[in-house]
């Protein structure tokens, strides 16, 4: 699948997965409110609170308010194991070249090939969220992505606006969309919390705050 | 929400006036990718530019293209993301200079016409963005052609470095200089050669050449693990309030405004009764140990440039093994920016 016109991630939020997380979640507390705080912890408080209205729930919760019983955020946008991801998180691959045996990877060279491969250059490094400390060193295993439903590691530090992405013999071009976590792929975001020790909710929100965000149904 | 960044624009004009002083004679790139990490562009650019800044970049086209409508005439503007041909064509209208190390970019950029004024990355060894040395003279010689028939003005050879170590530096460094050997025997004439970023252009001076590209220090960031740097400091603050008062003080930023979850029970915050630990981050909220006459509304400072206390970002990052960027661009674009003039 390929990318539009412009290189930044984009933050798609999946109106459907966010009905079906509300309808369980608000079945279980008929009467608590939808948090909302945050642009709905970067899921856009316009779509969560429309989906949630639709759905029954009566009350919200908006930054400045005083607190209220809410329905739990990991429920809602599908988080640590609960619902079905509502953020799908994706960017381009900007370029793809060669890396040969044993030559580093990205600042520090923390990680170096066993034999030649090729790799991806990908819009996304933690100005945008994406944490610095998921990508494999040579010693530890860390995130991945999915390419066209190819899984490839992401490698080395992963940098301010970019990473680099191992695809052995996936076939990858230039402008393919590369999705960091999301819809169907609860273990990606799952990945990313284990390599920084953060939540799921504070990873996904700080990259959807960060991202362009388009609703899909 | 009632947290705020606070930017200290003559703290960045000092930060520029000490950089440009200690990279002198080499012009100094003054970084303002991401929205001049995270401090915002139009601000930042206007006080660099009275601090003598002369050139800026950055890797994303919509910061480059706002500071060179802040910049104008006054400073040149250099973006270097591979993008789509529809964002180059917007960049080159914008009066930007592109960043070029792929060899299927150079002629979607030349396509354009313009003529787009260009840099030419080698990849001297970080294997992101940039031509592999033994595809190099080709891609060199197709450059110039396209610079003779008008299509590209090419301005500069750059690269980054990976800063893995001294040695693997000086690596590069010479791979570089053999890139500029090529460029310059296939017939171009780049006239700015760049290569470093903060930490070694500012203790190697051989790596300086025409320009260096700072972004960290103008800012105040100093590297993790690094020393700090004369004549800079942190130029925002990272500011909340006291919302209730209990056994703890709970305060009005948590990990979803970008505070990671990760620094409880590590950091420390800077109160009116001094230091006191950060003892709980939630999501919406964070907990800090109490001090003498806690009252609501008491602000806390989670990072800043040290004078009360508060830890710097390197300092934050270095407790949670990552650099000082990290906590600084992680402030969501929610928080308030309040500037200082």
């Amino acid at each position: 699948m390929s990318f539009g016109s412009s290189s930044a991630p984009i933050a798609r939020i999946s109106r459907s997965a966010l009905a079906r997380n509300v309808a369980i979640a608000h079945a279980k507390d008929p009467s608590a409110a939808i948090d909302l705080r945050r642009d709905a912890c970067g899921h856009g408080a316009d779509i969560v609170a429309a989906v949630a209205r639709e759905a029954g729930v009566a009350t919200a919760l908006r930054d400045g308010e005083p607190p209220v019983v809410t329905l739990p955020v990991e429920d809602v946008f599908g988080l640590e194991g609960r619902g079905e991801p509502a953020m799908t998180l994706v960017a381009p691959v900007l370029q793809t070249k060669l890396l040969l045996e044993g030559e580093g990877v990205s600042y520090g060279y923390r990680y170096r090939p066993e034999r030649d491969t090729r790799i991806a250059l990908v819009s996304g490094g933690y100005a945008q969220g994406i944490a610095r400390a998921i990508g494999w060193t040579d010693d530890e295993p860390a995130g991945t992505v999915a390419i066209d439903g190819e899984e490839c590691p992401i490698i080395g530090r992963v940098a301010m606006d970019v990473c680099v992405v191992e695809l052995g013999d996936a076939e990858v071009e230039p402008r393919d969309e590369v999705v960091f976590f999301g819809a169907g792929m609860p273990h990606l975001l799952r990945q990313w919390a284990l390599a920084t020790g953060w939540t799921e909710l504070e990873l996904a929100a700080i990259a959807g705050l960060h991202a362009r965000r388009e609703v899909v149904a | 929400m009632s947290a705020e960044l606070r930017v200290n624009l003559e703290q960045l004009r000092a930060n520029v006036r000490a950089v440009r002083e200690r990279m002198a004679p080499s012009e100094v790139l003054v970084v303002i990718k991401d929205d001049a990490y995270g401090q915002g562009v139009e601000p930042i650019v206007g006080a660099a530019l009275d601090a003598g800044a002369r050139w800026f970049g950055g890797i994303d086209v919509d910061s480059a293209v706002r500071a060179k409508r802040v910049a104008g005439d006054r400073a040149r503007v250099f973006c270097w993301m591979t993008v789509s041909a529809d964002e180059a064509r917007a960049a080159i209208a914008a009066g930007l200079e592109l960043g070029v190390g792929d060899a299927a970019y150079l002629e979607q950029v030349a396509a354009i016409g313009g003529p787009a004024t260009v840099h030419l990355k080698i990849d001297t060894g970080l294997r992101r963005n940039g031509v592999r040395p033994e595809r190099w003279r080709a891609f060199c010689a197709r450059a110039a052609e396209h610079e003779r028939a008008g299509r590209i003005r090419v301005a500069g050879i750059w690269s980054h470095i990976a800063e893995a170590s001294d040695a693997d530096d000086d690596v590069s460094r010479a791979l570089f200089d053999a890139a500029v050997t090529v460029a310059r025997g296939e017939g171009l004439s780049p006239e700015t050669r760049h290569l470093a970023a903060s930490a070694a252009a500012w203790h190697r001076p051989e790596f300086r050449y025409e320009m260096v590209r700072i972004g960290a220090f103008c800012y105040g960031v100093r590297s993790a693990d690094g020393p700090d740097i004369p004549g800079t400091a942190p130029i925002s603050s990272l500011v909340a309030k006291a919302i209730s008062i209990g056994e703890d003080v709970e305060i009005s930023l948590g990990a979803v405004d970008g505070y990671p979850s990760a620094l409880a029970g590590r950091a420390h915050a800077a109160t009116p009764g001094g230091a006191r630990p950060v003892v709980r981050v939630d999501p919406f909220s964070s907990r800090v140990e109490a001090w003498p006459g806690a009252a609501v509304g008491d602000e806390v400072i989670l990072f800043g440039d040290g004078g009360h206390g508060e830890p710097t970002p390197t300092d934050l990052a270095e407790l949670i093994d990552t650099v000082g960027e990290e906590p600084l661009l992680r402030v969501s674009p929610l928080v308030p920016r309040v500037y200082t003039p």
